[in-house]
């Protein structure tokens, strides 16, 4: 008999810890391999904007995968040094010297994080090709998705595995270090016990959990439109009131108990409150990370559904389905070419309107911000588009009254006013060709989405009169064509859907196939912003082409001219936000994971650290059901305050955002809400899935003891 | 063979301290079989754990063999409880996934002993102790009084030069704790072991040669034994009775 034998036995006596802290490993290193494999992506790469906040959201959800993972692995691993801890104690009591201990330790990690590090990362690549497909087959139109693994996410997961793998090893060194024989053999006996627990705790906690997201949400909105002053980045720790205060309504919840107006209450969970109190400022730590965890999950969750659904809304208001314009002096697609596309495509033109539209200078206030956050009011100079009254009457139907010398602003549906522009900006219009200006008198605003997308910062309206006189000496250089449609597959047979969309698809290659070099531009170009940077001897950032072909994936986000088609943009709403939906979901799978194995090995946790107590309770006269009721009110706790609380500050914090965004609710917003409220019924249900095997595997813990006794 | 010269020791509570041994001084001769008794909060457990080196003194010196024990490196107090010290205790601290013959070779295994003869000592320390029959079975499938011989089985592995022992028969009923004591006597009797236990129980302490008895962390007194068993352990009533406490702690 050997010292390896002895060794080899244990660890087969221990199979158990060996597999939970071997699958705690496992799981964070595939989860998040699969998902830098799918965001390192070349596919992905190339659809995020470069420098973006896209991309930026995206490093910061990784980040937040790569944390969670890390956070309950580390978990899994300290259990199982926490099972570790009495061999050791007897081993060191024996005469085994730490050094030895230490190197045994050290192998046991290494094969078992080596074994599963290894597992992790091989079996990442069929599970994100998996998931990909399944995304794919779930999407409407990913074909542009391919599935193209590169090198830099399997580097990023190895980089991964390697930093949990140091941590692992570092958790490693200091149970070697701490490991104490008086602590290990006063252990049964020892507690741990939190300051006074006072009766206000709760409510504090709760105050400052609404001061957190009030300071920290509202108020950088208010001052920014009351005192035109953002906040600055430091202000962001206010977030940390939020969680203090989380961390105080669970404290609470974990150890405050009195009698109250319910002594009976009080009394009948008196076992169960005790067995929390004991470890109070332990439990509340993990429970709280359990929430910070729900808060996560919901929310990533949430905002990958609301990006789904704001795009598929997008454009939702516009009055007619397709509409575009281009230079005047480019050959388009007119009415007769689209007539005979929606014929071929067995779609009837329902309606169909075009005007034209002048591109004039204005001057107009706009609003920036310094680097101390101050906004200050400046005056831009750009191109603009102008379109005549009687021309917007025709198109929209409704009456405008505007005399010479007046203006008004079109805008999309429901246009609420932002910090950076006014409806009302404008201080002056100039002629480019002959430079003659006009300083316009502001009449309110039309609604007229298919219009407001395509001018930047709006389209205005002239009276016929001004309209002319500026239209009478401007070449074509600076007009556009517009034109309006609807269409619509008018037989009862057939997927409607289908051909509409097969009608939409046709149409804008069509109308993209004519495009020339007149409209290959930026979204954001503006020839007279160029003018004037040359002018000043300054690069211009929107310079340059663009790729015009049907199939590049950003035509419709990049380029100036892009037609829109509210079809087009349903159908291809998930291809449009397809990546921030899925790594949000994907964010949203792993949390779950990582809640799921906290509470879960929390519950055994607490189940094992009571062995002795329910022993006692046995010797006391207590049943198998009065036992079962501790372990249930037990188990509801440690899952149901974290869920509980996470999702009321995640409530909070979405309700704060959505209304603080533009200080209004849409009903858009209000029904995203409600589906907030789904999405946390959903998660409660697979957490309750997990209780239900926490409290069979306790329930396993406390009678073996009790048979023992 | 042990020897506790002027021991001091105190905790520290906030701004409190709390002396726990005050200039404790006692001496085991080779063979005899010692007890420590006392009233709660006496020091007694604190004593064991001072000698046994599992907590640091003050002031004083432990003495194993006329070798100071108490300012020895990790690795040679390693070495010293491997070799010069077994252990008993009260909550057994067997390794549950091991046999009971295999926790009872855990010493030699740890000190690289000739497996053979480990075997072959191991194998007779059960057939005296009398768990020559529970040998293969493990920790969880043998009673409480099974699981304390298996210990003090272990703690003989190595021919210590003492058994220190800390409420051996604490968790132990009557018939479990006679067993125990037996092991102790035999252990004593047959392999002439040095036993120094911590106990609150008259009737353990009634099997040994000597009890010392503490109270507020100084030696109290003595009590040897003369006559018979029976009034060994009246006498030692008496004592604790007097003292005022019948000595139930974990100090």
């Amino acid at each position: 008999m050997t010292m390896s034998r002895i060794t080899a036995k244990l660890r087969k006596k221990n199979r158990d810890q060996y597999l939970l802290l071997g699958i705690c490993i496992f799981l964070s290193v595939i989860l998040v391999t699969s998902f830098t494999m799918m965001y390192f992506s070349p596919s992905i790469q190339e659809l995020l904007p470069p420098g973006g906040d896209t991309r930026k959201l995206m490093k910061l959800m990784m980040g937040v995968v790569m944390i969670g993972c890390l956070i309950f692995t580390l978990y899994g691993s300290s259990l199982f040094f926490r099972k570790k801890s009495r061999e050791f104690g007897v081993m060191l009591a024996l005469g085994e010297e730490r050094g030895a201990l230490a190197g045994q330790l050290a192998k046991e990690l290494a094969a078992v994080v080596v074994k599963y590090v290894l597992s992790g990362i091989l079996l990442a690549v069929p599970v994100s090709y998996l998931i990909w497909k399944l995304f794919q087959a779930i999407a409407l139109n990913t074909a542009r998705l391919k599935y193209r693994p590169g090198n830099a996410g399997i580097f990023a997961g190895i980089l991964f595995a390697a930093i949990l793998s140091l941590c692992i090893l570092i958790l490693g060194i200091r149970f070697i270090r701490q490991a104490d024989i008086m602590n290990i053999l006063n252990a049964s006996r020892k507690t741990e016990m939190v300051r006074e627990i006072k009766p206000w705790f709760g409510r504090l906690g709760a105050a400052l959990v609404a001061a957190g997201l009030f300071l920290a949400m509202a108020v950088p909105q208010l001052t920014v439109r009351l005192f035109r002053q953002g906040m600055p980045a430091i202000w962001n720790v206010t977030y940390l009131l939020g969680i203090a205060g989380l961390y105080l309504i669970v404290l609470s919840a974990v150890g405050y108990s009195k009698k109250g107006k319910h002594p009976e209450k009080y009394y009948k969970n008196i076992i169960s409150t005790n067995l929390m109190r004991f470890t109070a400022r332990q439990t509340t730590r993990n429970m709280l990370c359990i929430a910070l965890l729900v808060f996560v999950m919901v929310g990533s969750a949430f905002w990958g559904v609301m990006y789904y659904f704001s795009a598929m809304d997008g454009g939702g208001e516009a009055p007619y389905d397709y509409s575009w314009h281009y230079p005047a002096k480019e050959a388009q697609i007119g009415k007769k070419e689209t007539e005979k596309i929606a014929r071929e495509h067995k779609v009837t033109l329902t309606a169909y309107e075009d005007l034209d539209s002048l591109q004039l200078v204005i001057r107009y206030t706009g609003r920036d911000m310094d680097e101390q956050k101050r906004y200050f009011d400046a005056e831009y100079e750009k191109l603009a588009t102008f379109i005549a009254a009687s021309d917007f009457e025709r198109i929209s139907g409704r009456s405008i009254s505007l005399k010479a010398g007046e203006y008004q602003t079109v805008t999309t549906t429901d246009f609420q006013e932002n910090v950076w522009v006014s409806v009302d900006c404008l201080n002056e219009i100039e002629n480019p060709a002959t430079g003659e200006r006009m300083v316009p008198e502001f009449r309110g605003t039309a609604e007229f989405d298919n219009l407001a997308i395509g001018s930047d910062p709006f389209a205005f309206l002239l009276s016929d009169e001004d309209y002319n006189r500026f239209a009478k000496d401007l070449p074509d250089d600076w007009k556009e064509k517009h034109a309006f449609f609807n269409a619509e597959y008018m037989t009862d047979a057939g997927d409607k859907k289908f051909y509409e969309y097969e009608f939409a698809d046709a149409v804008i290659r069509e109308y993209i196939a004519r495009a020339t070099e007149l409209s290959n531009h930026y979204g954001l170009y503006d020839s007279r912003e160029e003018e004037l940077a040359l002018a000043a001897g300054k690069e211009y950032g929107y310079a340059g082409k663009i790729d015009l072909s049907p199939d590049n994936p950003q035509i419709m986000d990049d380029w100036k001219y892009a037609p829109f088609s509210k079809i087009f943009l349903q159908a291809n709403a998930m291809e449009m936000v397809a990546v921030f939906v899925l790594l949000s979901i994907y964010i949203s799978v792993i949390s779950l994971t990582a809640a799921g194995i906290m509470s879960y090995i929390r519950s055994i946790t607490i189940a094992m650290d009571n062995r002795q107590l329910f022993e006692d309770l046995r010797r006391l006269g207590t049943d198998d059901a009065y036992e079962e009721k501790v372990i249930k009110v037990q188990l509801r706790k440690i899952f149901a305050y974290p869920v509980a609380a996470g999702c009321t500050v995640v409530g909070l914090f979405s309700l704060f955002l959505t209304y603080f965004n533009d200080m209004r609710l849409q009903a858009f917003e209000v029904n995203m809400l409600l589906l907030e409220v789904l999405l946390m019924i959903f998660i409660a249900g697979v957490l309750y899935v997990v209780y239900r095997i926490a409290y069979g595997k306790m329930r396993r813990i406390v009678a073996f003891s009790g048979r023992r006794a | 063979m042990l020897q506790v010269k002027h021991l001091s020791k105190s905790y520290t509570s906030g701004n409190q301290i709390y002396p726990v041994l005050n200039d404790v001084s006692l001496k085991v001769e080779k063979g005899e079989f010692v007890a420590v008794m006392g009233p709660s909060g006496s020091g007694k457990t604190t004593l064991l754990n001072c000698i046994s080196c599992f907590i640091p003194h003050e002031q004083g010196e432990v003495r194993l063999a006329d070798q100071d024990i108490s300012n020895l490196d990790g690795k040679e107090l390693a070495r010293v409880r491997n070799r010069q010290m077994g252990f008993v205790f009260q909550d057994f601290m067997l390794l549950d996934g091991l046999s009971v013959f295999e926790n009872i070779c855990l010493p030699q295994i740890i000190a690289h002993g000739p497996v053979v003869q480990m075997e072959e000592k191991a194998k007779n320390i059960c057939r005296l102790f009398g768990i020559e029959k529970i040998m293969e079975k493990y920790p969880a499938e043998i009673s409480g009084g099974e699981k304390q011989r298996t210990a003090v089985a272990r703690a003989l592995m190595n021919q210590p030069y003492v058994i220190l022992a800390d409420e051996p028969t604490g968790n132990l009923d009557s018939k479990s704790c006679k067993a125990v004591i037996d092991a102790f006597l035999q252990a004593k009797r047959e392999m002439g072991a040095t036993i120094f236990m911590v106990t609150h129980d008259s009737f353990a302490a009634s099997f040994c040669d000597r009890v010392i008895v503490l109270k507020d962390g100084q030696v109290y007194g003595e009590l040897k034994r003369k006559g018979t068993r029976r009034e060994f352990m009246d006498g030692l009533l008496d004592t604790i009775r007097t003292l005022g406490g019948d000595g139930d702690d974990n100090e």
